[in-house]
């Protein structure tokens, strides 16, 4: 199976692993990625890899 | 997402850049070797699943990253965790507990080889250096003198070609290594006539 990756775009180093079980990126601690960069929302957007592709609700 | 607003629901691709908030993040393919586990009975035997970086939860619950149907499996049976390169499991109070090389385990840190196995399920382990290792055997069967070159045959078939390598450059230096005494041989018993 097939392993992405959520690469920021000017910080390469910065990388979030998609997996099955969704994850929550924002800027609050609750979240499972928790980042202070900009202007993000505690709980900004959810990423998963579903069976064939991998989508996000926001 | 692609400089467009997104979808409440958006499937992504490959490649796809993804604005959140003002910080702009992109879809790519994991390049790392990472931890992985190989189904080595049941119906699964063979089946290959790759343990990214952070916790990984098995068990029968679809609410699991990794979901086996069995009874006799908990909802949450247990946790692969990957940190600074090691895989370490952890029972999550399973009824029917995690099994380590036939030891039953509460928290075990794992090893490439090692076989873990939940209810009928086992596991082999493989390790990222194990991964790694394959890959340089993989090139240590590349030629290493120099790249054969592919040439047509003179009356091929459609389509067939003929691997040529070069001679070798050892093969070479022994020639002009054999040349160099001969000459050295003619040099000296040229001056040696001269002398009489």
């Amino acid at each position: 199976m097939n392993q992405y990756i959520l690469k920021h775009t000017q910080n390469p180093d910065l990388q979030f692993f998609i997996g099955k079980r969704s994850r929550i990126l924002g800027k609050s601690a609750e979240c499972d990625w928790t980042i202070s960069l900009g202007n993000l929302s505690d709980k900004q957007a959810r990423f998963w890899l579903d069976e064939s592709s991998t989508g996000f609700a926001e | 997402m692609n400089g467009q607003d997104a979808l409440k629901y958006q499937a992504l691709k490959l490649d796809d850049l993804i604005q959140v908030g003002d910080q702009i993040f992109q879809l790519a393919e994991s390049e790392e070797n990472t931890w992985s586990l190989i189904a080595s009975d049941s119906w699964m035997k063979g089946q290959h699943f790759d343990l990214h970086p952070g916790k990984q939860t098995l068990g029968r619950s679809a609410e699991a990253d990794l979901t086996l149907p069995s009874k006799h499996l908990s909802r949450l049976h247990a946790e692969f965790n990957v940190e600074n390169n090691t895989l370490t499991v952890t029972d999550l109070d399973s009824a029917n507990g995690t099994f380590v090389n036939g030891q039953r385990v509460s928290r075990q840190p794992l090893h490439d080889g090692d076989v873990v196995k939940f209810d009928q399920f086992s596991f082999r382990v493989l390790g990222p250096e194990a991964q790694t290792m394959k890959t340089q055997i993989g090139v240590l069967h590349k030629p290493v003198a120099s790249k054969p070159t592919v040439v047509k045959k003179d009356r091929p078939h459609a389509g067939a070609y003929v691997i040529h390598t070069p001679r070798s450059p050892k093969v070479e230096w022994t020639m002009i290594s054999g040349l160099l005494a001969i000459s050295s041989c003619i040099g000296y018993l040229t001056y040696i006539a001269l002398q009489l």
